[in-house]
C-alpha cells in the first residue's frame, strides 16, 4: 500500500445489502422497460401485496457465485392480459405463458444491468402460478416495489440469500458487448468488430 | 421460401416470432429447447437460419451453438445462428460470438430489426 492511502474496511453485511438493493432496483427497472414507463412509476411497497382469485404470480430463480435468489412478479390477471404484445393478442397467447415470459424478461434485463455493474448472475426457467387461494409466505421485512403503469399495478420482489463466501463489492467488468432491451448486434467475423 | 428454425422454450416467444416472420414470407419451424433444436437441425435439411434463446432447459443456446459448429456436416456447421434473449450482458454476448453466433438480439425484439437481421443472414446463406 502506498503511504498515505487507507484501505476501506470491508463491510460484508453492508455489501450484501447493497447487492440486494441493487437487485431490487434492477428488477423494478426491468419491469418499467416492459411496461413502457419511467422510474417515476416505481415506489417502495412496505407490505406484501394481497393476492386474490384474479391474481397471477410468476417466479424465477437466479444464482451467482455466492448468492441464491428468486424474483416474484405479480399482478391482476386483467393487467397480465393487457400487457401482452400485439402479436400475442393476435394468437391469443395464454396469460400464464405470457407471464412466464414477462418474468423471464424482467430478470433478464435485471441480470444484464447487474452484470454491467459487476454482479454476474445466471437465471433459471420461470414458473408461473395462476389460481385461487394463493398466499405469500410472511417475511419479517418484505422487499416489494410497485410499478404503476397505465394498465394497472405490477408488484415485484426479490428474495435473496447471500452465502458466507460472498466477497462483496461489484467486480470490474468490461462494458463493451453489453446490450440494452430491444438492442441488436451483428458480429462481423472479418475484423472482430460489430455493426 | 426461406426456412427459419426458432429455438425457444417459451411458446409465446415462438408464436411472436412466427407471426412476425410468416407475415414477411418466411417459413418457421419450432423447437422447444437446444436439445430439440439440434435434433431438428439434424433431421430437417432445408433450414436457412437458426434463431435461438439462451436460457433453456436441457440444452441452452450456447450449448446449441457449440453443437452446431462442431457438426461434421459442413452444411450444418455453417448454418447462420442469431441469439434472441432477454439477457445482453457482455460475458454471454462475447461467448456466443466466440462460439460462432452471427448476432445477438435482446427481447423485446423490434420486428424491423428481426426482419432485417433474418433477411441479411438468409441472403448470405
Amino acid at each position: 500500500m502506498l503511504d498515505g492511502m487507507v484501505s476501506e474496511p470491508k463491510d460484508p453485511a453492508g455489501e450484501a445489502e447493497a447487492f440486494v438493493q441493487a437487485s431490487l432496483d434492477a428488477v423494478a427497472w426491468g419491469t418499467c422497460i416492459i411496461l413502457g414507463c419511467d422510474d417515476s412509476a416505481i415506489s417502495a411497497n412496505e407490505t406484501t401485496p394481497a393476492l386474490d382469485d384474479s391474481s397471477c404470480a410468476g417466479f424465477i430463480g437466479f444464482v451467482g457465485d455466492a448468492t441464491r435468489g428468486s424474483l416474484t412478479v405479480c399482478a391482476d390477471l386483467e393487467v397480465v392480459r393487457a400487457t401482452r404484445p400485439g402479436a400475442l393478442v393476435q394468437v391469443d397467447a395464454s396469460p400464464r405463458e405470457w407471464w412466464a415470459e414477462f418474468c423471464n424478461r424482467v430478470l433478464g434485463y435485471a441480470i444484464t444491468r447487474l452484470a454491467i455493474n459487476g454482479y454476474p448472475l445466471c437465471l433459471t426457467s420461470p414458473t408461473v402460478v395462476v389460481g385461487t387461494d394463493l398466499h405469500f409466505r410472511p417475511v419479517e421485512r418484505p422487499r416489494w416495489k410497485r410499478v404503476r403503469a397505465d394498465v394497472g399495478d405490477v408488484y415485484v420482489s426479490v428474495d435473496i440469500r447471500v452465502l458466507e463466501n460472498f466477497v462483496g463489492g461489484p467486480m470490474q467488468t468490461d462494458k463493451r458487448f453489453s446490450l440494452s432491451p430491444g438492442g441488436a448486434l451483428l458480429f462481423d467475423a472479418d475484423d472482430g468488430e460489430m455493426e | 421460401m426461406k426456412n427459419v428454425l426458432v429455438v425457444d422454450d417459451s411458446a409465446v416467444v415462438r408464436a411472436q416470432i412466427r407471426v412476425t416472420l410468416e407475415d414477411c414470407g418466411y417459413s418457421v419451424i419450432e423447437a422447444v429447447d437446444g436439445f430439440d433444436g439440434v435434433a431438428q437441425i439434424g433431421s430437417e435439411k432445408n433450414i436457412d437460419l437458426v434463431i435461438c434463446d439462451i436460457n433453456m432447459p436441457r440444452m441452452d443456446g450456447l450449448g446449441l451453438i457449440e453443437k452446431v459448429r462442431g457438426n461434421a456436416d459442413e452444411r450444418i456447421a455453417s448454418l447462420p445462428i442469431v441469439v434472441l434473449s432477454t439477457v445482453g450482458d457482455p460475458e454471454r454476448v462475447r461467448k456466443a460470438r466466440r462460439l460462432g453466433a452471427q448476432g445477438w438480439l435482446v427481447k423485446p425484439f423490434l420486428p424491423e430489426f428481426l426482419i432485417k437481421t433474418v433477411a441479411k443472414l438468409t441472403e448470405a446463406a
